[in-house]
């Protein structure tokens, strides 16, 4: 059976515009010769399809377009039927966010209002994506692990060989600033993680920042020196680890809430940093968790372990 | 700083059309990377610095870092056959 000229055009695409490449992990510099060979028989189909793709290509942008002037269209209706902003008759019974806005900060204690609710209001929904995420990286871990199964010798010493080049040749200007900005932006996503209830931020944006420290770290400096410090062992473990303790959290205070039982975590003092109750051990779990999770699919994306 | 929220507001606009005008993949990464830091600004500029925060850190950083590896795993980004 023949295939269809889309359905070439699509698994070329696909693959890379290159289906006879030798080996899988060809991007990592290879300083051998092989390359510019090749160079001049991979632009055969690639010229070919820039050709003939063209006319398809416009079709396709045009629809990708007329797709979303359609759905912005619908959206923008739809927000024509909401009230104005700031109307004095505006839902009037609104009781759950004036609740939010009079009585978070004693009830709570954090001065960030965004951090009372998505933490503790709604701590419940946060949990739901905290196990999103935990799941996600399991999900990439079970389908991108470079085991024996779907590894060859050839592929494991190819991988060996870059990572001895890169050790070689390390990029000596990123190496020296890495050095010079790594403890500044662990110390912002720090300061962002901690001081969640107290400024904007919080565990998700800076354990995102955490999570691109590490991976500039691993750029810079190579994976070897970032599995010193950050082994399948301490992955596991502060991955399970924050997303236990956060369940544990969690189960209280809404145990304690829904029995109207007195709360034990002390609330501290609104505006000092170990204030807030639950909110700060949350974010710190949250934080640890998101940039494990950042940190692993960059680099099974990439390296197939971590 | 109505000028400047405008001239952000038809940033966006260029940029969500471009991104879909590249013929290359590499440059719409980098257009929706502009994209996002844009948006950080405007949330900004509507009184939602935690999700200015977010934006900057996932929608920018983070998100790039993921398409890049991706386009690297089509073998896209090595020059053998980009498009060139």
């Amino acid at each position: 059976m023949k295939k269809p000229l889309w359905y070439e055009k699509l698994e070329r695409w696909v693959e890379g515009d290159s289906p006879a490449l030798p080996e899988p992990l060809a991007h990592v510099e290879n300083p051998e010769p092989v390359k510019e060979e090749e160079a001049p028989v991979q632009h055969g189909p690639s010229l070919l399809r820039s050709a003939g793709g063209t006319a398809m290509n416009r079709l396709t942008t045009a629809f990708g377009i007329l797709c979303c002037a359609i759905f912005a269209l619908l959206m923008l209706t739809t927000v024509a039927y909401l009230p104005r902003f700031g109307d004095a008759d505006n839902a009037p019974e609104n009781e759950t966010s004036r609740r939010y806005i009079e009585q978070g900060l004693e009830e709570v204690g954090a001065t960030n209002l965004v951090t009372n609710i998505i933490l503790v209001y709604r701590g419940f929904d946060t949990y739901g994506e905290s196990c999103v995420l935990f799941l996600g990286a399991t999900a990439v871990i079970m389908l991108l692990e470079a085991d024996r199964k779907n590894t060859s010798q050839k592929d494991r010493l190819a991988l060996r060989r870059s990572d001895a080049l890169d050790e070689e040749e390390r990029n000596q200007i990123l190496g020296h600033i890495t050095t010079v900005l790594m403890p500044v932006i662990f110390l912002y996503g720090l300061y962002i993680l901690c001081n969640g209830h107290l400024s904007p931020g919080g565990g998700f944006a800076g354990g995102s920042i955490l999570g691109g420290a590490l991976i500039l770290c691993e750029n810079a400096f190579g994976a070897r020196r970032v599995q010193s410090f950050f082994n399948h062992k301490v992955y596991h473990i502060i991955k399970v680890g924050a997303l236990i303790l956060y369940a544990v959290l969690i189960c209280y205070t809404i145990y304690v809430g829904a029995n109207g039982l007195p709360n034990l975590i002390p609330l501290g003092t609104p505006g000092s940093i170990l204030s807030a109750g639950i909110i700060l051990p949350i974010n710190v779990a949250v934080g640890l968790e998101v940039a494990c999770t950042m940190y692993a699919f960059y680099t099974y994306f990439g390296r197939g372990d971590l | 700083m109505a000028a400047i929220e405008t001239l952000l507001l038809l940033g966006l606009i260029v940029c969500a059309v471009a991104a879909n005008f590249t013929r290359n993949l590499l440059p719409t990464i980098i257009i929706y990377a502009a994209f996002g830091t844009m948006l950080s600004v405007i949330w900004i500029l509507l009184k939602a610095p935690d999700l200015a925060i977010t934006e900057a850190a996932v929608g920018v950083g983070i998100d790039t870092i993921l398409f890049l590896l991706a386009l690297r795993s089509m073998h896209h980004l090595d020059g053998t056959g980009d498009g060139k």
